[in-house]
């Protein structure tokens, strides 16, 4: 055993140099499989920005040629109208039936301007708060009979930064414009609450909705613009979304928005 | 064996290269490293062949100040508390001082030596496991911390069981001993000191 001990000695240093080159090797390795993990993570993130960019432009555009259409088809039609009544008047000086349209005409147009305006920018929104609101929306989707709506508050909600209000309020309008569009709906309801956690908002259908899995594969496709704008609209308020189903309930869309502390109780 | 002295003098200067290569390093605790080393190589090897008188007091003193160095060049990498630092390399420290005395200062403490050597071992393999978990080093290549790991991984790994059993190699078996002593030791110096320059040549001086 003591005449092995020599080699026994040279293998030992041995061994113990391979466990450390061993070693320094596993850490270049591991590092550049970490390195190159993050190389792609960083990859993935900038097209998903680029993409959510590429939507916000496209929507942005899409805004404006709705207007642009709405403008021509519907409010310059109507004023062309009137102008032709008004032009009337020129060959039977005083017509009262003629200044009646005429006048009906102008009414119209400025209504129709009024709705452009509303929608682009809701007044109630400012002046009434969002949950006045957000109940001004139900009752709109309402009236137009294409489904039942229900609006429900747990506890009054705060009034907050201008921003969060439109951009919740945004939201709220794309995801029932989404329902109506696509889940054939015949009843939904808009439930909010105040928590711990910030603004709680509650979405829920009886037709065909979204899961979690669902929204996470679209966002990431192409098309899917309204989908993307939620997310603009929810990275820029710092909030988060999710989308289940429960059995009877049906689908839901749940929002949680933390809001400033020195949000006000309204 | 021919090859003997020529190491023996490549080993001494190779303590150079991370001096001059560190240039711009310089007064870290790694380039004070360096320069201890080659203070006392030149020291030993004077009291050894030029004044033929016991060098071994010198060998000791340098493996005490090598450790405080190294343990110094981690203190920050790897210890949260500064407590546990003093604690344990107090400790290690007190260990060696303690059995060089009882064993003799003319002497080298090659039990107490292989404890330090064991120390930078663990030393490497913990700092490189902080570069691992902090992932603040993105090019290992370019990190005066993984050149500084690894110099002290492959020289105390390759000098282990050479110092642990020199006493034994002396005794029984003297052409192993010269192997140990002379060629293998040697060897890992210069490699640790080449790696070492390319420590503290790196731009990153995170160290």
């Amino acid at each position: 055993m003591t005449s092995d001990l020599p080699q026994l000695i040279i293998i030992g240093i041995c061994a113990m140099l391979a466990l450390a080159i061993g070693i320094i090797f596993f850490v270049i390795l591991y590092q550049r499989r970490v390195i190159s993990h993050q190389l792609e993570l960083k990859k993935i993130n900038e097209q998903k920005e680029l993409e959510l960019i590429q939507a916000s432009i496209r929507s942005e555009e899409d805004e404006r040629m709705r207007i642009a259409a709405e403008l021509h088809d519907d409010v310059v039609a109507t004023l062309a109208s009137a102008r032709l009544f008004l032009y009337k008047t020129k060959e039977a000086l005083y017509d009262e039936n003629v200044i009646n349209q005429s006048k009906e005409l102008l009414d119209q147009g400025i209504v129709r301007i009024r709705d452009i305006s509303h929608k682009l920018q809701p007044a109630s929104l400012q002046h009434l708060g969002l949950e006045l609101s957000l109940r001004s929306l139900i009752e709109t989707i309402n009236k137009s009979a294409a489904l039942s709506a229900a609006f429900n508050v747990n506890k009054q909600l705060p009034r907050t930064a201008d921003n969060i209000e439109l951009a919740i309020y945004r939201i709220v309008q794309e995801l029932i414009a989404n329902i109506i569009k696509h889940s054939a709906a015949t009843a939904i309801s808009l439930e909010t609450d105040n928590t711990d956690q910030g603004l709680l908002i509650l979405l829920t259908h009886n037709g065909q909705g979204m899961t979690q899995e669902m929204y996470e594969s679209l966002i990431y496709k192409k098309g899917s613009t309204g989908l993307k704008n939620i997310v603009n609209r929810l990275k820029s308020i710092n909030a988060s979304i999710r989308f289940f189903f429960e059995p009877e309930l049906g689908y839901k869309t749940e929002l949680i928005i933390p809001l400033p502390t020195d949000s006000k109780q309204a | 064996m021919i090859i003997i002295v020529p190491l023996l003098i490549i080993s001494i200067f190779s303590y150079l290269v991370p001096i001059f290569w560190g240039i711009k390093n310089r007064f870290t605790l790694l380039w004070l490293y360096a320069v201890t080393g080659f203070t006392f190589d030149l020291l030993v090897t004077s009291l050894k062949r030029i004044l033929h008188i016991n060098y071994h007091w010198a060998t000791n003193l340098f493996v005490l100040i090598e450790f405080i160095l190294i343990a110094f060049l981690y203190k920050d990498k790897i210890y949260k508390q500064k407590l546990s630092f003093l604690i344990l390399n107090g400790s290690i420290c007190c260990f060696f001082i303690i059995t060089t005395l009882y064993k003799s200062l003319n002497e080298l403490n090659t039990f107490g030596y292989s404890i330090f050597l064991f120390s930078y071992i663990l030393y490497g393999i913990f700092g490189l496991l902080t570069i691992l978990k902090k992932q603040e080093i993105v090019f290992l290549e370019k990190s005066s911390f993984f050149w500084m790991n690894v110099a002290f991984i492959l020289y105390a790994s390759g000098d282990f069981l050479s110092i642990l059993f020199t006493d034994y190699a002396h005794k029984n078996a003297p052409e192993l001993f010269v192997f140990l002593w002379s060629i293998s030791f040697k060897v890992f110096n210069i490699l640790k000191n080449l790696l070492l320059a390319k420590a503290l040549s790196c731009n990153s001086n995170d160290i």
